[in-house]
């Protein structure tokens, strides 16, 4: 059970990482990299690692997130 | 667990792929990211036993015997301070992008003015 | 071809060694990855730290003493990593034109959701703080603690871009926090016989929140000090 849960949230994982390489729209890949971090906290919570899943989950989905999206805007504000 | 180790070595084939191939400074940052998640991930599952449990020690029985139920902290311990630092990283890198657009007024690699 | 499709406009020179590299590194972790199989059971190190985190810091949380005590210099470390890494951002992102910092244009948020955020920030400050503080007892510690603590100010700053933080506070505060975090590990040394040795306190009993020597104190300095840092890492990146 835990073995096909692992399967298909890795599946995610690969499919967001992927996307967010490939994706012509900076935002959408952005956003890509955030629910590949949210996927990852779920891996390491079925590898029975809390302490990391919480990092993770706070950090990849978060933190990350909001640090792209200022520098992006940022691009975007030096453009005018 | 065989199915994360392979979801990891994935995940740094992809990143190493993007930071091969990616030209845009911010899509190389997010190759660098992926990459970082994958090698967390893998130092993360080679701690792991199968059937055993959290290493949060909460009844007695886990109390007794911990070292015959829980899985392997260390590796835990070290990816924490890992995944605080690769934010870190990021956000300096990010910095860099800023800068080299403008100074250069382009994101490209290879296209500056 | 397929290969430039995937590998977009480069050239065939280049594609056929980045291909080779990239099936080699597979090979080599995939084989890494079989060949490690068939432990059992913990390595000697890591039975070690468990009864000592059992006998000596009855920390119920086993990851804890081994961040803070036994592998502390890592943590350490990654405060100055930290430090360097927000005077790298201060330093890079700073403009010419410092009247842009004054008018900043920006969407303010709608009502509801300045009246949801001025409802959520008290309880996601105090969840923040929970989770330091029992970082002995739960999972979770100074670092989750640390950001889930500055996102309740992040929340903060991206409803309205007139928000401003106070950085001289913010400052004073982080070197306060550095100069706790220092001064209790240095205790260690006087009091107990070795650097960051953390059962200068009494260890008490397993499972109450005034146990396992010094962690609490000394994760809820590495914790608040973690928040601030990456707190002015946005705050910088924001104007």
């Amino acid at each position: 059970m835990i073995t096909f849960i692992a399967l298909i949230v890795g599946l995610i994982t690969i499919i967001s990482a992927i996307h967010a390489l490939r994706n012509p729209n900076m935002l959408t890949s952005i956003l890509f990299l955030g629910s590949m971090g949210l996927s990852t906290s779920i891996l390491y919570l079925l590898l029975a690692a809390v302490d990391v899943a919480m990092t993770e989950a706070a950090i990849g989905c978060g933190l990350t997130v909001i640090i792209f999206l200022f520098a992006f805007r940022q691009l975007k504000k030096d453009r005018q | 667990m065989i199915t994360i180790d392979l979801v990891a070595i994935a995940l740094m084939i992809i990143g190493l792929w993007g930071m091969m191939t990616q030209k845009n400074l911010i899509k190389l940052v997010i190759a660098f990211n992926i990459f970082d998640t994958g090698v967390n991930l893998l130092i993360v599952s080679v701690g792991y036993i199968k059937d055993r449990m959290a290493p949060v020690l909460d009844s007695k029985d886990l109390r007794r015997q911990a070292e015959e139920l829980i899985v392997d902290p260390v590796p835990s311990a070290m990816v924490l301070t890992s995944i605080v630092i690769g934010v870190a990283i990021t956000a300096l890198m990010l910095v860099f992008t800023v800068k080299y657009y403008r100074r250069t007024g382009s994101l490209i690699l290879g296209e500056e003015r | 071809m397929r290969l430039t499709k995937v590998f977009g406009k480069m050239k065939h020179r280049v594609v056929l060694p980045a291909l080779l590299c990239l099936i080699l590194t597979g090979l080599l972790l995939w084989m890494w990855v079989f060949d490690r199989r068939g432990f059992e059971g913990l390595p000697e190190i890591s039975r070690l730290y468990t009864r000592e985190a059992i006998n000596t810091l009855q920390s119920q949380n086993v990851i804890t003493p081994i961040v803070l005590s036994w592998r502390g210099f890592d943590t350490y470390g990654e405060i100055l990593i930290l430090l360097l890494a927000t005077a790298g951002v201060a330093y890079g992102i700073r403009t010419k034109r410092e009247e842009s910092r004054s008018q900043r244009r920006g969407l303010e948020a709608t009502r509801i959701a300045k009246a949801g955020i001025s409802i959520l920030q008290p309880l996601i400050l105090i969840f923040g703080a929970y989770i330091f503080t029992h970082g002995h007892l739960s999972p979770g510690g100074g670092f989750p603690g640390g950001i889930v603590l500055s996102s309740g100010f992040i929340l903060w700053i991206i409803t309205d871009p007139q928000n401003r933080l106070r950085r001289d506070l913010l400052h004073l505060l982080e070197s306060v926090f550095g100069t706790v975090y220092m001064v209790l590990c240095l205790l260690g040394l006087i009091l107990a016989g070795s650097f960051m040795n953390l059962t200068y306190l009494p260890a008490g009993r397993m499972g109450e929140l005034f146990s396992s020597g010094a962690i609490p104190l000394i994760y809820t300095a590495v914790g608040i000090k973690v928040g601030i840092q990456l707190l002015q890492i946005v705050e910088n990146f924001r104007d």
